[in-house]
């Protein structure tokens, strides 16, 4: 198990979904495969990765209200960066004015990019070399018919800023768990946007992912499936989380808080973290929750928070507001959208 | 633009920072050498709020270079809470929908591509 030297809490978090959604049942190939009432956000025509990073980031900044100072990492965790050849960390550096002597780097190719973020970010404050560490995901995923694989991929950001635990924290990080395996699962070639997909098997690296860091993390913290309030398991497709918490004694209740998929589809790099947002939104103090990450040929992070009653006094329901801030297009419009042209509004 | 023009600008395009005149108190946005209200060269840089109003607007339908894939949209001036007014596209709504004395906010949002690299700056977004 990954745990800390000092104890590190959450001190804000924050999100942003782009305004546009879709019904899966408006994109012709998701016909009859998908459930009907499932949609997802996808970007605006002026919106990528780093937009989305920027908004999630201040809005975490804004609820901590810890200012900018003492912020010595700031780390993103993307498949999408509109750059292959230039982070996001450094842009969001200089967007939020605090360019200078911080880490800033980004997290890749995986869809726990965001976690491994987080986990990073905690090392980092847990170990003094950064007093404050922000842990952003973001993600801006296209889908296709090159890419039927990824039919739920969507689009999002999120962010938390990691601090020694103290009084203004909002939530305890108390241990941490991770199980890497290669598994050529789902895999792109780079500079091919096409997904590759191994089929059955990719599903059995999955299980095998989670489930070997979950229950070394229950096991480290000496915790049952009952002790959790809410759980977050991967969910890139309707099957997977509802798979995994049978399989791992979870109860659909615990589940209910965190999943976000029907409403906003994968955003790959951060879907967890981003249930994680949508938990930390309604949960309630000394309620205990297990964020559980599966990544492509990348395997599995988890770890377990216990809220404190510091987060009554933030102000919440951002991401709520979020999800009902919206606007459907049909397919042609998210044809456009994903082409670079127009969306005729008039 | 160059890409070092184009970093100059860094502050101003992705967090509005303008500057505060330390004689007279006076905002300036974008930042000027010499304040026009009192003739003072010192400035402190300051962070703009992003909250205002739109005053005007007008819709693009026939966008220039670098812009197609956005039109239509509105461009507008928008006066902000510290009293500064700013031009600016108008992201994230129905352009046939904006109403003069809308309350509007701030976001960075990619402007164009153009020179090899994407150009990131505010916009402005109903509130």
């Amino acid at each position: 198990m990954l745990r800390a030297n000092v104890p590190i809490g959450i001190e804000g978090f924050g999100a942003y979904l782009p305004k546009h959604r879709i019904r899966l049942r408006d994109l012709p190939l998701a016909q009859g495969a998908v459930p009907q009432d499932f949609e997802k956000a996808i970007c605006g025509p002026d919106e990528d990765a780093i937009t989305m990073a920027k908004e999630a980031v201040e809005r975490a900044l804004r609820m901590a209200g810890v200012g900018k100072a003492g912020i010595g990492a700031i780390l993103c965790g993307t498949t999408s960066n509109p750059y292959s050849g230039k982070p996001i960390g450094s842009v969001l550096s200089k967007a939020l004015g605090i360019e200078g002597p911080i880490l800033a780097a980004d997290i890749n190719f995986s869809g726990k990019s965001c976690s491994e973020a987080f986990l990073l970010c905690a090392g980092l404050v847990g170990s003094g070399m950064a007093s404050r560490a922000i842990a952003a995901g973001s993600d801006s995923i296209p889908w296709g018919p090159w890419n039927e694989g990824a039919i739920y991929s969507s689009c999002g950001a999120a962010a938390f800023v990691l601090g020694r635990d103290g009084g203004s924290s909002i939530a305890s990080l108390e241990g941490s768990s991770t199980w890497v395996m290669d598994a050529l699962d789902t895999w792109a070639l780079r500079g091919s946007a096409q997904r590759r997909n191994s089929g059955r098997f990719a599903e059995r690296a999955m299980v095998q992912c989670v489930t070997s860091s979950v229950e070394a993390l229950l096991r480290e913290l000496g915790l049952g499936p009952g002790d959790f309030d809410h759980v977050i398991l991967p969910q890139s497709d309707p099957r997977s989380a509802s798979g995994l918490a049978k399989r791992l004694g979870f109860k659909p209740e615990q589940m209910e808080a965190g999943l976000v998929l029907p409403k906003l589809g994968n955003v790959e790099a951060l879907s967890g973290m981003l249930g994680l947002v949508a938990v930390l939104d309604v949960a309630k103090p000394s309620e205990r929750i297990l964020v559980a990450t599966f990544g492509n040929g990348a395997g599995s992070d988890s770890f377990s928070l216990l809220v404190k009653d510091a987060i009554e006094e933030r102000e919440r329901g951002d991401f709520l507001n979020q999800l009902s801030r919206k606007g459907y297009v049909d397919y042609a419009g998210y044809s456009r959208l994903l082409l670079g042209v127009s969306v005729s509004r008039a | 633009m160059s890409a070092s023009g184009y970093l100059r600008e860094a502050p101003r395009r992705y967090r509005l920072e303008g500057a505060a005149c330390k004689g007279c108190g006076a905002i300036h946005f974008p930042p000027r050498a010499v304040c026009d209200r009192c003739g003072g060269r010192d400035f402190e840089a300051r962070e703009l709020s992003g909250e205002g109003e739109l005053l005007a607007y007008t819709i693009i339908r026939h966008p220039p270079k670098g812009f197609e894939g956005q039109a239509p949209y509105a461009i507008g001036i928008v006066q902000l809470k510290e009293g500064v007014r700013v031009l600016a596209q108008i992201t994230d709504c129905d352009p046939a929908e904006l109403r003069e004395g809308a309350k509007v906010e701030a976001v960075m949002r990619r402007i164009r591509e153009d020179g090899g690299f994407i150009e990131y700056g505010y916009k402005f977004r109903p509130a």
